[in-house]
């Protein structure tokens, strides 16, 4: 029994798996009767089969970004409790350094719920590769940028977590991101006038986690078009790693 | 060779919401030697828990100097030797108490077969070998502190660092516990023990020390109180209006009743000359008992005596 072995008893105990089986299989419930009628249609009208590619795969983006969302409001919880008095006083009193209980958790609460994702995507992924509307490879593409994008909400929520100690506050962060990076994404028709007024813009929307983007970039690469801006995906993973290393460092700095 | 040391050891935490700092621990200073039980008596908000969790690391001090076994806390070297109970301890709530304890054996770095085996010795030992599937969420307060007390044991540390472990512990829990404790204690282990109550340390503790507003104001050998309560005694007779004279050189009257009288006597041997000297007057003795109140007046007066002034001593 380790750290992570304890973190997947905590995941069953909170029977957070049921939770995601249900969208799971909502999920497949509404793709298989989006998808159905397509189908019909399709009939070796190759354009037609394109446009069924290109819903499903959307349809799979839909599906896994939710599911990516709903992962990380699930770890609100599970990096609020770090931070406060409590159970962590129990692991900190044993001979373990604080770095190392936190990587331990960090890494046993991401590979837990990766996992989870790629199960439960898995089984939407397997009716529509069942249905011949995608390949496993484009299958692969979506998950593996949703994987990367769940790293990034989850130590977004890791880091208000840490910071402030508040679910409230976590949940309000989340909601913030989500809705700052919609807004900003179509900062490109305001008019922001000067020159600096548009750096500040851009500066703004990079340094924020940009996972709808990355979002339309996997299914850029799932349907085999081309990405021209990777930006978006390189600064979203630097911000990861400045939110884990400030995490970490406040977190050895809490007295329990 | 001494276990823990501290040298003005110092800790204040502000609140922003009320813009007030609180002195948790105002350089305190302290020295265990290996195989001392040592009690920390105090109302609550003393600093007994701060200081305990300065020794483990989990709050740090502001100022001063920690070692434990000749490590800092910081080192997580310094905490591969000790066992802690914490003040209302949460553990995760989704393992039983064998979980608990393979998670924290494995926490120590114990080889599986020694650790399996040092399980079910402490299950029995504390009594939860009867609940092999049940949650640790499931357990009352005093099954809790058993589980506590036995992570705490598992990798049969040197030192024991038990913060108010009978908290909340009702007077069927509470014995079983000072039992098992008491077992720990026979194994020359060092012990820190708080509690806000005497009673709860003074039949463990070699030595006490009184903590109040973040200061230990008074440290005191417990056997020297012992032989000092040695020689307070109750006498429950039916004095009536007879007066029962005590010579100076034997002891004095602290209090005189028609039905009873509280002696001090210069050592307990003298409460026979008193018990003579009653029966002279033809007075029936109903009891003799010794009083355990002493301690308590004296654990009052060191505090009183250091941080107030004298005037304000009440014994």
């Amino acid at each position: 029994m380790g750290i992570f072995n304890e973190t997947l008893l905590e995941f069953f105990d909170r029977k957070q798996h049921l939770a995601g089986i249900a969208v799971t299989v909502l999920g497949l419930l509404l793709i298989y009767l989006g998808l159905s009628k397509r189908l019909e249609l399709v009939d070796n009208n190759l354009e037609i089969a394109a446009n069924v590619t290109v819903f499903a795969v959307g349809a799979l983006q839909s599906f896994v970004s939710l599911m990516v969302l709903l992962a990380a409001v699930s770890t609100i919880f599970l990096f609020t409790k770090l931070s406060r008095k409590g159970q962590v006083e129990y692991y900190l009193s044993k001979p373990i350094t604080r770095s190392s209980f936190f990587f331990s958790k960090l890494f046993s609460i991401y590979l837990i719920y990766a996992i989870a994702l790629t199960a439960l995507s898995l089984m939407v992924g397997i009716e529509l590769i069942g249905l011949g509307v995608i390949t496993p490879e484009q299958f692969g593409y979506v998950l593996g940028v949703n994987l990367i994008s769940f790293g990034i909400w989850m130590s977004v929520v890791m880091f208000v977590g840490m910071l402030t100690k508040s679910v409230t506050y976590c949940f309000a962060s989340l909601a913030a991101v989500w809705v700052g990076q919609l807004v900003l994404k179509g900062r490109e028709g305001w008019n922001a006038g000067e020159q600096f007024g548009r750096y500040l813009l851009d500066t703004i929307y990079y340094i924020l986690p940009n996972t709808t983007e990355m979002g339309q970039m996997a299914q850029l690469l799932a349907t085999g078009e081309a990405v021209s801006n990777w930006l978006p995906i390189m600064t979203s993973i630097v911000l990861l790693l400045v939110l884990i290393f400030t995490s970490k460092s406040r977190f050895q700095r809490l007295d329990f | 060779m001494v276990t823990v040391e501290a040298y003005g050891i110092t800790k204040v935490f502000s609140v922003k919401r009320h813009k007030k700092a609180i002195v948790a621990l105002d350089a305190v200073d302290l020295a265990v030697p290996q195989g001392e039980v040592y009690g920390l008596l105090g109302d609550n908000g003393a600093g007994k828990s701060t200081l305990f969790k300065t020794f483990l690391g989990l709050v740090k001090p502001d100022s001063g100097e920690i070692f434990i076994n000749g490590h800092i806390p910081s080192s997580a070297f310094s905490r591969s030797n000790v066992g802690y109970l914490p003040e209302n301890p949460k553990f995760p709530g989704y393992l039983t108490a064998r979980q608990l304890l393979l998670l924290t054996g494995n926490l120590y770095d114990m080889n599986d077969r020694d650790l399996r085996e040092r399980i079910d010795g402490l299950l029995k030992m504390v009594g939860l070998h009867h609940w092999p599937t049940l949650k640790i969420k499931k357990f009352s307060k005093g099954l809790t502190q058993k589980v506590g007390l036995a992570q705490a044991l598992i990798s049969d540390p040197d030192l024991l660092i038990l913060d108010e472990p009978f908290n909340g512990l009702d007077d069927k829990d509470k014995p079983e516990l000072m039992k098992v404790i008491d077992q720990v204690r026979s194994e020359a282990k060092t012990i820190l023990i708080s509690s806000p109550f005497r009673s709860d340390v003074e039949s463990l503790a070699d030595r006490i020390g009184i903590m109040k507003k973040g200061r230990i104001v008074q440290t005191i050998e417990i056997n020297v109180l012992r032989e000092e309560e040695k020689c307070m005694f109750e006498i429950e007779a039916g004095m009536g209006g007879k007066v029962v004279d005590i010579p100076a050189e034997i002891g004095i009257k602290l209090r005189v009743s028609t039905t009873s009288m509280v002696v001090e006597l210069v050592d307990d041997e003298k409460i026979n000359y008193v018990i003579d000297q009653i029966r002279k007057m033809d007075i029936s003795i109903k009891s003799i008992k010794p009083l355990k109140t002493k301690l308590e007046q004296s654990l009052y007066r060191n505090i009183k005596s250091t941080v107030e002034p004298e005037s304000e001593v009440t014994v």
